[in-house]
């Protein structure tokens, strides 16, 4: 630690960044063992009414992120988080709390600091039409929004930087060379899915019944602030990896697709010639895109011959052991004929599509002014597809708070709302039992535990007074975002996921079918008023047209005034409108969303603030949103959300923090021709203390 | 110190960094300068437990033949009781306590218990590693504590409270191993092990003032959701169906506790009050449905779900005052202090009944009727006596709690008598006709298990339990052994545990109790129904010597229908001598217990608990330490009778199996005996490696009456062990007896550091 000190004291005459970069040397020379991480604990209550019922849930419980690693020189370091968590509960001796290990890596930087490699977790982002993950992006978020967004993601492994959190190696090697300041090659290979092991075990993030694998690469060179780059992402499935005996009947298939995307990129930025207030810059990708969809089906006609496991004692070649009259104690194969036979064969083939994104800047930076305006354009082709750039992280898809609330069938879906989705997560330990546990495609309904017993009408589910104990703690999330990936043929099956988030761009940059552009201003005085204003318009082929309208504005007021305490006031307004839009047979879509949000922060005495926010959402469908035809259609849904509470700063990246939030969502429905409202109002009421460490 | 240097190093440079984010500079030196802030603590305990089971009335050289069996079919030779006579519990648990960052303001603590079973090491793909403790604690300056997530705290034992189980004079052999499993199992003495936050405000007032305690907390005793109803954990009777067999609740349940006390003139007076309540939130009920199983509505409603489906609402208001006379007066030769504590429950109760089914009248339906039970209680302890060369003191405690009187807060014993070794041999007669049928295990059923010995719930225990699979026969496990998805989980074996019970579990909890051990006061002071009192004479001189004499006398305060009040009365001695390393110690204590039935007559029921201890201490560090308990025990005939219609609520299986009959047989007779010798090498107080060797051997005699047929055949669907029922008795034979004994060899290692 004095070696610290003196390395500070000898900061003092440098810059943040330099002061910045000395701390990272401190931290990297430092060889040997680390351990960091956060804790947190508390109560989060929230209660539902409905109707005339009310449901009330809580989430209590002690929680540990530990991050260790272990760093065997100052060039490479393999980190592991370890987690802990303990729902409070004393009524019985639990069983085996395990911890569950969410993140391996083993990274470095090597050979004279030229090749950086990771190993195991990683985030990774190339473009944003090659590999890149489109987040919700909103117009001056007040800082209880974003603080909620941001835990919610970190419980998913998301940083809020578009990169993609995933498992396996990457190699990156840079140098400059000549004329060239940069000259770089990448390669990326990274398994996205995991075959499940045995057939009732489907469970978590993985696909049941195939590997899928991801391989990219990368070039690029730069000059004088020219880049040139070439990028090639490879999805695809392993199809010996298939869980094709699965298949049961012929007209059952298992899906597999191919995906490979290549782009070009070329840009331009003012920086490094052009010294002054102002600069600018352009950057340009096109990329090429193929996916092709492959199936495996039985062929009833063709059975083959294959070794089979047999328990039948005369078949029995001379295995059994002499004078035992147990023979069919030792296993033996056969050959059986009975096997049936699997044909692959492609379905579709889509190539050359292209997608052009062009994004150009100008900015200025003279004290006390920064502006920045910028430009997008954007072409894609219908039937454009970059899998690793076009799912989004946040894929509001299940109840988060309340879930036990008993609701109408068709409203299942409205029962969250975006904002509950968006700012709420729970993570939680359930045992895992015949009841519990997820078995299979089939589920609870057929699961083996409830018809065990050969004769399905006995009652055989608890057989014998013998102390089983069919108990272990699993570890559960309810989580809007998602680090997972869908294909295409998965990303067809959401109808409707949220048109209050990047409504034109649902899959980012990456949406096929689009053209466009949008623009954004972002003007800061004195580093206290900032305003920022957007507007972009969208259109498909079949006539669909999407325009996004918004503004905001954040005051730090205390700044301003040069007050000794925090005071910062945020509000913003957001249109999104999209018309036409043909989202399945049922629905050609008109829908209008508006966005209202107000938030500050006032700091009272010492480590006390007091922080809150409001935000408004209302989505209008202006031809009803059909569920089911001349049943059940939706009109229109109302959300709002106000929030606040006392924040004390306990000790540095210690807090705790009370909040109390109303979470109401209106749903205004028509129910075999009659108008209906459904309110779910929620209060939610939090206490956590949270240490960083 | 680091720390603000580092600080008042940037704070110099304060100027330079004036527009940029110093926050995020100090929250990097924080990262480098938290890692000097890591302490780890923690307990190495291991133990190999041996123990061989025999018993003379387990006959393998002798022909059997089960009742109704025909000559041809009877087994030669051959062990009824198929189950393993040896049982090895071996294992190893590293408890890491993690104390992260500790300064003097927040602190968060982690303990990781990382174990393995010794005789699976090669076999096992995983070991346990789990996290039974996590915290965040802090202050702010001196007076004000808090802590969040795991903590114990008691207030006083009739509001928070953990009874636990007293032996006088236990010996060293045997108080070890009754340590490391009340440790493994997270208890220390009187305090309750919850979970959610405490606060603690405790200013010093100076000396006319002494010391103020504010204190409050919040703790979730339980939380909504479903357990298997056959699993070992979280089922106090697996798969039984009665009411507190379960442990899952239906509700969330919360504490609310208030504490405040005021100690003033130089804390030599105590005056105080708590404020508790205790109550399920309704708005989480919890049911499960499994619309797939073929199971009957009955068994839907109650082994899917609790039987305690019922919300609790208790309050808990309690006042207490008291003086430490001696040191009022500066005398410091006098032992003189007094407390008092008066306590009032309320209590919304509900009590179950059967009902007929309004839509059918040849079925019955159960319907719950609630009540609103209020209850007082009133402690008094008093401490006489004189501190000198001999020290003398009388402790005097004087309990009067009605009837009504509820706290679970205060009444959850730690001790819950289990079976732990040789528990697969536990196998009795299924009542149609399998007594070869292992799977019949009755283990479960603690005290009334066919090879229970209080010795064995007291000192054993095993964290990690995998049952010996009943068929044991070669080849894949059947389908019925296992469910596709996960196999049967190991599971605890222990007596001790934290658990917060209902109304229902604490009645079937005491249903279940081992009388040797907890006769008078089951839930300590809290116990409801009691009058009574309890005198301990201590006299010790120079530590040399020290003699104990204890003499109690306990009454219900109302009687139960149909009985009078039941009488308990404890007395006993004992006396330790400690010289040249050398420390013997013996104790004797009878305890009593008389109540009138009017369908029964009067029933009694005496225990005598015996120890002797002896401990040489040698070459410094190493010891030799010999152990010798006995317990004897009677039940009259008419308390026999008491016992059979009391225990005739349970099932001897799941409810979905037919049981026509299952009954507990009475033990009338009972002698416990258990001996242990042993090695240690003691490095610290808590600290030892050991290696012992003992015989605890139980001979049990059954109250036959009603269980036998004129041939001498045994019932069928009793607690007996199965090979006792198929040798049979004579006939007209009105008692049966049954011996027992397992030699146990064992080595234990526990390590704190």
């Amino acid at each position: 630690m004095r070696y610290a000190i003196v390395v500070l004291g000898l900061l003092c005459s440098m810059s943040f960044a330099q002061v910045s970069a000395a701390l990272d040397s401190i931290e990297e020379n430092v060889i040997g063992f680390a351990v960091n991480g956060h804790a947190k604990g508390g109560i989060l209550s929230s209660s539902l009414s409905y109707d005339t019922s009310d449901v009330s849930e809580y989430s209590a419980f002690t929680d540990f992120l530990l991050n260790i690693s272990v760093r065997p020189s100052n060039e490479t370091k393999a980190t592991f988080d370890l987690r802990f968590h303990k729902d409070w509960q004393s009524a019985y001796r639990e069983g085996n709390n395990s911890p569950i290990v969410r993140w391996w890596s083993y990274d470095g930087n090597i050979l004279d600091k030229k090749l950086k490699f990771n190993l195991g977790t990683m985030r990774l982002a190339y473009t944003p039409l090659t590999i890149y993950l489109p987040e919700p992006e909103f117009i001056m978020e007040p800082e209880i929004f974003v603080d909620l967004k941001r835990e919610a993601m970190e419980e998913r492994y998301l940083d809020g930087t578009n990169r993609r959190l995933l498992q396996g190696l990457n190699l990156e090697y840079q140098m400059s060379a000549g004329m060239f300041d940069k000259i770089f090659l990448q390669g990326t290979v990274v398994r996205l899915r995991k075959v499940a092991d045995a057939s009732d075990r489907i469970s978590f993030d993985f696909d049941p019944s195939k590997d899928r694998f991801s391989t990219g690469a990368r070039f690029g060179i730069e000059t004088q602030g020219i880049y040139f780059g070439v990028n090639e992402v490879f999805t695809f499935n392993r199809f010996s990896s298939s869980f094709k005996n699965t298949l049961v009947d012929t007209a059952d298939a298992l899906d597999y697709e191919k995906n490979n995307v290549m782009s070009f990129e070329l840009s331009y930025n003012s920086k490094q010639l052009l010294q002054g207030p102002v600069s600018f810059g352009v950057d340009a990708e096109y990329a090429l895109s193929s996916w092709s969809w492959w199936q495996h089906k039985r062929d009833a006609a063709i059975t083959e011959s294959s070794l089979d496991f047999a328990a039948i004692p005369d078949e029995v070649p001379s295995v059994t052991s002499p004078g035992t009259n147990k023979p069919n104690y030792y296993p033996y194969y056969k050959i059986t004929s009975t096997k049936p036979r699997y044909k692959l064969s492609m379905v579709e083939e889509l190539t050359s599509n292209a997608a052009l994104l062009a994004r150009a800047f100008v900015s200025y930076d003279e004290n006390p002014f920064e502006a920045k305006f910028s430009g997008t354009f954007l072409k894609t082709d219908k039937d454009f597809e970059a899998e690793l750039a076009a799912t989004p992280a946040y894929l509001p898809n299940l109840p988060i708070l309340n879930s036990d609330a008993d609701l109408a069938q068709n409203l299942e879906q409205f029962r969250s709302g975006s904002l509950e989705n968006m700012y709420y997560s729970l993570y939680y330990t359930l045992p895992l039992n015949a009841i519990s546990i997820v078995s299979g495609k089939q589920g609870l309904a057929t699961n083996s535990l409830c018809i065990k017993g050969s004769n399905s009408s006995s009652i055989s589910l608890y057989q014998a007074a013998c102390l089983d104990n069919n108990y272990k703690l699993v570890q559960y999330y309810r989580n809007a975002y998602t680090q997972q990936t869908y294909t295409r043929l998965e990303r067809s099956k959401f109808s409707l996921v949220d048109p209050s988030v990047n409504m034109a761009l649902p899959n980012g940059y990456a949406t096929p079918n689009r053209s466009g552009g949008d623009a954004d201003l972002k003007f800061t005085w004195n580093k206290s008023v900032s305003f920022r204003g957007v507007f972009g318009t969208f259109s498909a082929e079949e006539g669909a047209k999407y325009t996004r309208v918004g503004s905001g504005l954040e005051v730090n007021v205390a700044r301003l005034a040069d007050l000794s305490i925090p005071l910062v006031v945020t509000g913003s307004y957001e249109q999104n409108k999209g018309e036409n839009i043909n989202l399945d047979s049922l629905n050609s879509l008109n829908v209008q969303t508006n966005r209202i949000m107000a938030g500050f922060k006032v700091g009272i005495w010492k480590g006390l603030s007091l922080i809150g926010g409001f935000q408004q959402l209302a989505k209008e469908f202006e031809s009803p949103y059909v569920i089911v035809k001349d049943v059940f259609n939706v009109n229109k849904t109302s959300e709002t959300l106000i929030i606040g509470g006392p924040q004390y700063k306990i000790s540095e990246r210690a807090n705790f923090t009370l909040q109390g939030a109303s979470l109401s969502n209106t749903v205004s429905y028509t129910e075999s021709g009659v108008a209906k409202d459904i309110i779910l109002d929620k209060l939610i009421m939090s206490g956590m203390v949270t240490v960083g460490f | 110190m680091n720390k603000k240097l580092i600080f008042a190093v940037l704070a110099s440079c304060s100027l330079v960094f004036a527009t940029e984010d110093p926050e995020q500079i100090e929250n990097r030196v924080e990262d480098i300068n938290a890692r000097k802030g890591l302490e780890i603590s923690g307990t190495v305990r291991s133990a190999s437990f041996n123990s061989y089971f025999d018993s003379p009335d387990e006959r393998p050289n002798s022909v059997v033949c089960p009742p109704g069996t025909p000559p041809a079919n009877c087994y030669q030779g051959s062990y009824m009781n198929r189950m393993p006579n040896h049982e090895i519990s071996e294992f190893v648990q590293v408890d890491l306590n993690f104390k992260f960052r500790p300064w003097d303001i927040i602190t968060a603590n982690l303990l990781l218990r990382l174990g393995a079973g010794a005789q699976e090491y090669f076999a096992a793909a995983s070991t346990t590693v789990s996290v039974p403790w996590m915290n965040i604690e802090g202050n702010v300056g001196e007076s004000f504590y808090w802590v969040v997530g795991d903590f114990r705290q008691s207030y006083s034992p009739l509001t928070l409270y953990m009874p636990g189980i007293d032996i006088m004079y236990e010996p060293t052999i045997f108080a070890r191993k009754r340590e490391m499993a009340q440790k493994e199992a997270l208890l220390q003495d009187n305090q309750r092990n919850l979970q959610g936050f405490n606060l603690q405000f405790r200013p010093q007032l100076g000396e006319p003032f002494g010391e103020l305690r504010v204190e409050a907390l919040m703790a979730r005793l339980r939380r909504a959701g479903y357990l298997d109803a056959s699993g070992a954990m979280g089922n106090m009777l697996p798969n039984e169906g009665i009411p507190g067999a379960t442990q899952a609740g239906r509700f969330d349940k919360f504490l609310i506790g208030t504490n405040i006390e005021l100690l003033p003139l130089d804390k030599n007076l105590l005056i105080g009050g708590t404020y508790l309540s205790i109550f399920d939130d309704k708005g989480t009920s919890k049911s499960y449905s499994c619309p797939s199983c073929p199971l009957n509505a009955y068994d839907k409603e109650f082994l899917l779900n609790t039987l305690d489906s019922l919300p609790q609402k208790t309050s808990i208001i309690a006042i207490r005052a008291g003086a430490d006379v001696a040191g009022l007066l500066g005398n410091s030769s006098l032992v003189a202090n007094l407390t008092a504590e008066l306590a009032m429950s309320k209590d919304d109760a509900y009590d179950l009944i059967s009902v007929p089914d309004p839509s059918d009248a040849s079925k019955t339906i159960t319907e719950s009727i609630s009540r609103q039970e209020d209850g007082k209680a009133i402690l008094m302890q008093m401490d006489l006596g004189y501190k000198g060369d001999i020290n003398a003191v009388l402790s005097t405690s004087f309990i009067r709690n009605d009837s009504g009187w509820f706290n679970n807060v205060a009444q959850s014993p730690s001790f819950f008598a289990r079976r732990v070794l040789n528990s697969d041999k536990d196998v009795g007669c299924r009542v149609n006709g399998h007594c070869t049928n292992t799977d019949f295990n009755l283990s479960k059923y603690g005290v009334y298990s066919p090879l229970y010995s209080s010795f064995d719930a007291l000192y054993f225990f095993t964290p990690k339990h995998s049952p010996m699979h009943p068929s044991l026969t070669p080849g894949e496990p059947s389908s019925n052994d296992q469910t596709r998805s996960y196999n049967a989980s190991p599971y605890a074996k222990t007596s001790w545990n934290p658990s917060v019970l209902t109304r229902a579990e604490l009645a079937l909890l005491e249903e279940l109790s081992d009388l040797n051990l907890q006769m008078a006061l089951p839930n300590g002071f809290a116990t409801s129904n009691r009058q009574g009192y309890q005198e301990v004479l201590t006299v010790s001189w120079n530590e040399l010597i020290e003699v104990k004499g204890l003499f109690a006398n306990y009454g219900q305060l109302n009687a139960v229908a149909r009985t009078k009040s039941a009488q308990y009365s404890e007395f006993g001695g004992g006396a330790k001598v400690s010289a040249f390393g050398v420390e013997l110690s013996g104790s004797y204590k009878q305890s009593a217990k008389e109540q009138e039935f009017q369908d029964f007559g009067k029933v009694e029921f005496n225990s005598d608990f015996t120890n002797v201890g002896f401990y040489w201490r040698f070459y410094k560090r190493f010891g030799f330490a010999f152990g010798y308990q006995k317990i004897n025990s009677d039940l009259n005939a008419e308390g026999a009778n008491v016992q059979r219609a009391q225990t005739s609520n349970l099932k001897g299986g799941p409810p979905t199996i037919p049981v026509t009959t299952f009954a507990i047989m009475p033990v009338v007779k009972s002698a416990q005996n258990q001996w242990m010798a042993g090695i240690d090498y003691t490095i610290a107080p808590h600290a030892w490696l050991s290696v012992n060797y003992g015989v605890m051997s139980v001979e049990n005699t059954y109250d036959l009456n009603g269980f036998v047929n004129d041939n001498g055949e045994i019932s069928l669907g009793t607690n007996l062990p199965n090979y006792l029922v198929v040798n049979g008795t004579e006939a007209g034979k009105k008692e049966l007896r049954h011996e027992f004994s397992r030699n146990i060899l064992e080595a234990t290692i526990n390590v704190e550091f």
